[in-house]
């Protein structure tokens, strides 16, 4: 069961171009920042917003096309739709809602519910209304409601954002195994690249509605291409031209790296690369330089220092280490980045 | 502790004279009703007939009003059109309208020579001072409460929960079945009890488009205003209280709708 899709959809301010395909089995994460069109795209998938542009292809069926008025209406395509806040229907009991989408004579409907229900372990659940159940018992609940359907698409928008930190590992967990067991293909969107990493073959960054990066989750994460993608990522992102080895940046600093690149490049430092220091460190570094810190940003066992500088950078330390350079909003610091740590990748 | 506000003074006392303005007249009524004679004049042929008419065109009037309000409300609710406002404006107009006002319109767009009426004459189809004009008048007069009652409670359903029954494979029409009508059902309730209340106690509509003719379209109002002009004053009394009687159920029964914020 495969994917082919070219979509063009304006809704509001918002512009769509979006081109996707998967192959069968396969699962891909839609990661971007708020309004980037991501719900709007599985919205147009799913039917629930007809296209302006483009077409749609699922398994060989062409699902809507403007351009030849072809527009199968939602309830004809056989794509599944999860959504963030798991909208169950708060008049039916669990086992009900599940049946919903069961075809066929209601009391075998409602049998086939209630055995799904005991396979995904929430049987003991199918006589309660949706508004009695928890957060992560009631997206479990969507998910197998949009499973009885025997989906060939499944979609997933956010489907674990509503929950808490907790709930969240549960149901990700729980998820993981549902969607194992589902043969066509899924597209998930999120905000959280954990979800991502977690669930996804292959990820896609969408921002203000065009896709600016794709790949397996390794390649996102090792070779961001957009601001964004890095800081998903957790990582800085520096843009400039490599020639022999060193990299000017568009901020007009030199890096001195291992590359072999030639030209426009974007440079990786991960923030646990960079040392901080109270002098010019002596010794191999070959990139130093000092800068001032802009912001403590204090996690549990870390500290991300937010340096500005030649090249503006987070640092990410250990609070003893804080305490020892005294460092606070303001204060003069040195950077320093060994040239192997850098990863230069042509643009 | 509660917190108080002084009121401006007169306020109060012009409050309670309002209060009285609409209790008096009640009182009124169940001064001089003749409670020993009461059981009489419900046994009475004549008031019984104006009851059962007014039972059975109040209730046509309302299955009609929701014929045609239910779909109207769905509409109101759902489609995005400019045309909107105006649609509802014209539709919620008889509510306004002097009902004696929709009575002569309804007689000149229906009556006999009338704009729809002369066609609907040919076909066999007599509105006017028949039972069937009663319904038609009350309807016209009712149907507005049922439509904007049920209007917001269509909106009061999350669109998305639609969305969700459209991707599980109902269509359209299961969607309204199945999702929509069933989370509005407090709404409808609500409407078709007001619209009925409104359709039993139509006046100026009924006898401007149907007439007064007793057994055939004189309903109860018109049944109580023709003893009170020169009949039986008792019955017209009596039959007041049964119509008191009604509104106050129906103010109780929807009590929880209109009275639950505080």
């Amino acid at each position: 069961m495969s994917l082919d899709a070219e979509i063009g959809v304006t809704v509001g301010d918002l512009s769509l171009e979006v081109s996707m395909q998967a192959r069968p089995g396969e699962v891909v994460a839609v990661l971007g920042p708020n309004a980037a069109g991501k719900s709007t795209l599985l919205r147009a998938l799913a039917g629930l917003v007809p296209l302006d542009r483009g077409r749609i292809e699922l398994d060989g069926r062409l699902l809507d096309e403007p351009s030849s008025g072809t527009f199968v209406p939602p309830e004809q395509r056989s794509v599944g739709l999860v959504f963030q806040d798991h909208l169950l229907f708060p008049h039916l009991d669990v086992r009900d809602n599940v049946a919903f989408g069961i075809p066929g004579e209601r009391r075998a409907a409602r049998a086939a519910a209630t055995e799904l229900l005991e396979q995904h372990r929430l049987g003991y659940v199918a006589d309660v209304r949706p508004g009695r159940l928890s957060g992560g018992q009631a997206q479990r609940v969507a998910l197998v409601r949009t499973l009885a359907t025997e989906p060939s698409l499944l979609l997933l928008d956010e489907p674990l954002a509503a929950l808490d930190a907790q709930t969240r590992a549960l149901v990700r967990r729980d998820l993981r195994q549902s969607l194992t067991g589902f043969a066509g293909v899924r597209v998930l969107v999120t905000h959280d690249p954990v979800d991502a990493f977690a669930l996804a073959d292959r990820v896609v960054i969408l921002e203000a509605g065009r896709i600016t990066d794709e790949g397996a989750p390794a390649e996102i994460a090792g070779r961001p291409r957009t601001d964004y993608a890095a800081d998903l990522m957790g990582t800085n992102l520096v843009r400039g031209n490599a020639s022999a080895g060193t990299v000017l940046t568009e901020g007009g600093a030199s890096l001195v790296t291992t590359t072999a690149a030639d030209g426009p490049v974007l440079a990786v430092i991960a923030p646990t690369a960079i040392s901080l220091h109270m002098h010019h460190p002596e010794g191999s570094p070959r990139n130093v330089w000092e800068g001032r810190v802009t912001h403590l940003d204090r996690r549990v066992d870390r500290v991300h220092v937010h340096v500005d500088g030649p090249v503006p950078l987070i640092a990410d330390v250990t609070p003893a280490s804080v305490d020892a350079l005294a460092l606070t909003e303001g204060s003069r610091v040195w950077l320093a980045v060994k040239a192997t740590e850098i990863a230069v990748y042509p643009v | 502790m509660k917190h108080r506000r002084p009121a401006p003074a007169g306020v109060v006392p012009v409050a309670v004279l309002a209060v009285a303005f609409v209790a008096l007249p009640l009182a009124g009524l169940l001064w001089r009703a003749p409670w020993r004679s009461t059981w009489e004049v419900l046994d009475s042929h004549a008031a019984l007939t104006a009851l059962r008419l007014s039972l059975v065109t109040s209730l046509a009037a309302t299955a009609l009003a929701i014929v045609l309000g239910l779909p109207l409300a769905w509409v109101l609710a759902r489609v995005e059109s400019r045309a909107r406002p105006l649609v509802r404006a014209l539709t919620t107009l008889p509510m306004v309208l002097p009902p004696v006002v929709g009575g002569t319109a309804l007689l000149l767009a229906l009556g006999r020579r009338g704009l729809v009426g002369q066609y609907l004459d040919d076909a066999g189809i007599h509105l006017p001072f028949h039972l069937a004009g009663a319904v038609v008048a009350e309807a016209f007069v009712a149907m507005p409460f049922f439509v904007l009652t049920v209007e917001s409670a269509f909106r009061s359903v999350d669109t998305r929960l639609e969305d969700a029954a459209r991707t599980l494979g109902a269509s359209p029409w299961r969607v309204l079945r199945t999702v929509t009508i069933p989370l509005a059902r407090p709404g409808l309730i609500a409407g078709a009890v007001l619209c009925w209340a409104r359709a039993l106690g139509e006046f100026g509509a009924t006898i401007t488009f149907a007439g007064n003719f007793p057994g055939r379209t004189q309903t109860l109002p018109l049944f109580v205003y023709v003893q009170l002009e020169g009949g039986d004053r008792d019955a017209a009394i009596v039959l007041s209280l049964v119509l008191l009687v009604v509104s106050l159920a129906v103010l109780v029964g929807l009590r929880d709708r209109w009275f639950a914020l505080r």
